[in-house]
């Protein structure tokens, strides 16, 4: 968890979401959804018939990661991993 | 939450599992049912000699109710399982409990703007057909007169549903409403030949 000093600036996702929402609007729910956010960059990596695996850049100036989790929660996919983070004071 | 607000989430639910897609498909389909059931009627009724107003609008009125309590409760069952197989696939493929997600919120709204739209096509497309036979009731027009108008408005409706469909698949609006209509004047041809024995 990041200090309360420290800003999470950057991260990398890897999610495995189902086909809807489709990624459009998937990362424009949580740019409206989580605090801190301010550009969203997102790949899908792999698809099957169900699900597709998914690696979102999250750009901003004091991402809330708490509410981020909870709302990659809340759309039905599952966070695999944070695979980067920049992290400044 | 606001109305505003609500009315924000429920646009977005509909555009985000395309039920606006499903909801289209099923009113062409049900209004199509609903128009080519009243012009049976009236045309039976006119054909055997029921000119009676009453009786026809309370045949059409509960054959219309029927049709909206099937629609709205076949499409929820319908609807309801297939989203509830595609749930539990996805459950298993994801390892997750996708109950309360905005997914599993998305569907039910999705589902149940689907069975509304389900219901109401048929009813808007019979209120509209015997308009003329409740005018007949107060006296405005006789009730021969009403009858005829009535399958006409069935005709005219039936274009309009072919005209939209025309628009939607971005074909020739007037080819469209004329295929639908054809569909009409045929129904009401075999009705008029069938029941002609019973001509009064």
């Amino acid at each position: 968890m990041a200090e309360k000093h420290s800003k999470i600036r950057y991260l990398t996702l890897d999610i495995l979401k189902p086909h809807f929402p489709d990624i459009v609007d998937f990362s424009s729910m949580i740019m409206e959804k989580v605090a801190g956010v301010s550009k969203i960059r997102t790949e899908i990596t792999e698809i099957d018939q169900d699900t597709e695996s998914i690696r979102m850049e999250v750009y901003g100036d004091n991402i809330d990661i708490d509410k981020l989790k909870k709302v990659i929660r809340e759309l039905g996919a599952s966070l695999h991993s944070i695979d980067e983070v920049i992290v400044e004071h | 939450m606001g109305v505003r607000e609500r009315v924000r989430e429920f646009k977005k639910y509909i555009k985000i599992t395309k039920a606006d897609t499903i909801a289209r498909r099923y009113f062409i389909m049900n209004s199509f049912d609903g128009i080519v059931t009243i012009l049976g009627i009236l045309t039976g009724s006119l054909i055997t000699g029921l000119f009676d107003p009453i009786p026809v609008i309370g045949i059409s009125i509960s054959t219309a109710i029927a049709l909206v309590v099937s629609g709205f409760s076949g499409t929820l069952i319908a609807e309801m399982s297939e989203r509830e197989i595609e749930r539990r696939q996805l459950e298993e493929s994801m390892l997750i409990d996708l109950r309360n997600s905005i997914y599993d919120k998305a569907i039910k709204t999705a589902i149940a703007w689907v069975g509304i739209v389900d219901a109401l096509s048929p009813l808007v497309a019979i209120l509209v057909s015997i308009t003329p036979l409740i005018f007949s009731i107060y006296n405005l027009i006789d009730s021969v007169t009403a009858l005829y108008m009535g399958i006409t408005i069935c005709i005219i409706y039936l274009g309009g549903i072919g005209a939209f469909m025309g628009r939607v698949l971005k074909k020739n609006l007037l080819i469209e409403a004329l295929k639908f209509i054809g569909i009409g004047l045929f129904t009401t041809v075999i009705i008029s030949i069938i029941l002609n024995p019973l001509r009064m």
